[in-house]
């Protein structure tokens, strides 16, 4: 038998840069915000799991978990780092709440973490790339942004979908990112400047490709009786799925399509007993602009093949029937790779506070989506209002 | 037709005609044959190579399904290459364990 957990307290750091920051002291700063927010003491905490996936590539730095743990003065409990590639923060925040759900303790934190603007853009590219297969794929050059042009000339082959649709993503993504003020950036872009940009990995663009970014995000879960001490409304956590998907690019039946985001969806539907309509608007995890497409048909939120279509259309933005990524998504808000599962849940906890910036009017249901390599791991959140 | 290899330990089908495995590293490989004629999946010109790379780019990757056999990740030989998708691929070579396709020329 599991329990209902709540999310009590949120905290993050501005997602950007912020130049000769530790990790640990980024990590540190979202994790006491979200302790204030909870109403929680250190010593309350029984569990802390981190986020992070390329400190040790670019900082040459590891253990943030126990180093975090100390620095906000945790008792001698367990700190566990977890790694899945981008999709790390996610994984953090469902270990967090199965602690909870299971009764090992009565609450626990989760914290996601990244530093890379220090780094130049061909070393960022070399560090993600550890979580590409050791196979052919590394072997053939293969990059992330190559993975998604490689996803975008599928889609389009079989879809029609067209570079105006794309960026209709990116040009949503930015202006929403727009009025973050956690955003890394943000502002008015068209289709002129997005094709005038230079290619990364065709049919991507600049544009297309979510920044190098440095940032972390916190929550803190707990028992429903710990949530109602909290200095804020909680918010029920309905489920918290994570799936596994083929680790290679050869492996994927369908390119326009990622498994373990279909798998991941459908287990968290199901252990909330919701259906995709059901959401009020969605954080997934649009690394690059047909990213959001992929995942959005994936998710069932839009139906197959129609996401840029539905992008065009103004359907996806903030006031559309299905608002996607409000907060900016990865391309505006950023991408700090060990933060970015859980920077979506605190854009959606806002926003089922009734308290972001840039407010999805009546938000109730929400679902996170954080997505690891080229597939191979995928994280779903449902989160609710506990007062709906 | 083509050699590939299927790897006893982790089952993974890779174009190439002897182990190791380049997915797990396992010796243990059994030989196999596969269509040296594939249609083409997809593709990408990747203009920005990581740091470990010693090429500068650009060059296109393409993911190729072979016959009846497996799917796999290899380059075109066109740098620049502009699809379609669907289009007929041969093998032509197999470069530091990397398959490299050119347009199919002729109809067999």
């Amino acid at each position: 038998m599991t329990r209902e957990v709540f999310i009590a307290g949120i905290g993050s750091t501005v997602f950007g840069v912020h130049k000769g920051t530790s990790p640990v002291a980024l990590a540190s700063q979202a994790a006491q915000q979200a302790l204030a927010e909870a109403r929680c003491a250190p010593d309350q905490i029984g569990a802390l799991y981190l986020g992070n996936f390329v400190s040790g590539v670019l900082n040459g730095q590891e253990v943030l978990a126990g180093l975090v743990g100390d620095r906000i003065g945790l008792g001698p409990v367990p700190c566990t780092k977890v790694e899945g590639a981008c999709a790390s923060g996610g994984i953090a925040f469902r270990h967090a709440y199965l602690a909870v759900a299971h009764g090992l303790c009565d609450a626990a934190i989760a914290v996601g973490v990244e530093t890379m603007t220090h780094a130049a853009t061909p070393q960022v590219t070399s560090a993600l790339n550890c979580a590409l297969d050791p196979g052919d794929d590394v072997m053939a050059g293969l990059t992330f942004p190559g993975l998604f042009g490689l996803i975008w000339n599928a889609h389009a082959a079989r879809y029609g979908t067209t570079r105006e649709q794309v960026a209709a993503i990116v040009t949503k993504n930015k202006a929403n990112g727009a009025r973050n003020p956690l955003a890394q950036m943000g502002g008015q872009i068209g289709l002129d400047e997005i094709v005038q940009a230079p290619l990364i990995a065709d049919p991507l663009r600049r544009h297309d490709c979510s920044p190098i970014s440095d940032g972390a995000a916190a929550v803190v879960l707990t028992s429903e009786a710990l949530a109602r001490r909290a200095g804020v409304e909680p918010i029920r956590v309905l489920a918290s799925a994570q799936c596994r998907g083929t680790p290679y690019v050869g492996g994927h039946g369908d390119l326009t399509s990622f498994g373990a985001t279909v798998a991941a969806a459908n287990r968290a539907y199901a252990d909330a007993g919701i259906s995709a309509r059901d959401l009020s608007f969605v954080e997934l995890h649009d690394c690059f602009s047909i990213a959001e497409i992929a995942d959005s048909e994936d998710l069932g939120i839009v139906p197959r093949g129609q996401g840029g279509r539905w992008a065009l259309e103004g359907r996806t933005a903030v006031g559309g029937e299905m608002p996607i990524n409000p907060s900016g998504g990865l391309l505006a808000k950023g991408h700090p790779v060990g933060a970015t599962g859980l920077g979506q849940v605190y854009e959606s906890v806002l926003q089922l506070r009734g308290q972001h910036p840039n407010q999805v009017a009546g938000a109730r249901t929400a679902a996170t989506h954080n997505l690891g390599g080229t597939g191979v791991v995928c994280v779903v959140n449902i989160l609710q209002r506990s007062g709906a | 037709m083509t050699t590939i290899i299927e790897c006893a330990s982790c089952g993974r089908l890779s174009l190439r005609d002897a182990g190791p495995c380049p997915a797990c590293g396992a010796a243990k490989v059994t030989a196999k044959q596969a269509a040296d004629r594939g249609v083409l999946v997809s593709w990408t010109v990747i203009r920005r190579p990581p740091k470990n790379s010693t090429e500068t780019g650009p060059y296109t990757v393409a993911v190729v399904r072979l016959g009846d056999g497996p799917t796999v990740c290899g380059r075109i030989k066109n740098a620049e290459f502009a699809g379609p998708v669907g289009v007929a691929l041969d093998l032509r070579a197999i470069e530091n364990g990397v398959p490299v396709f050119e347009p199919a020329r002729t109809v067999r």
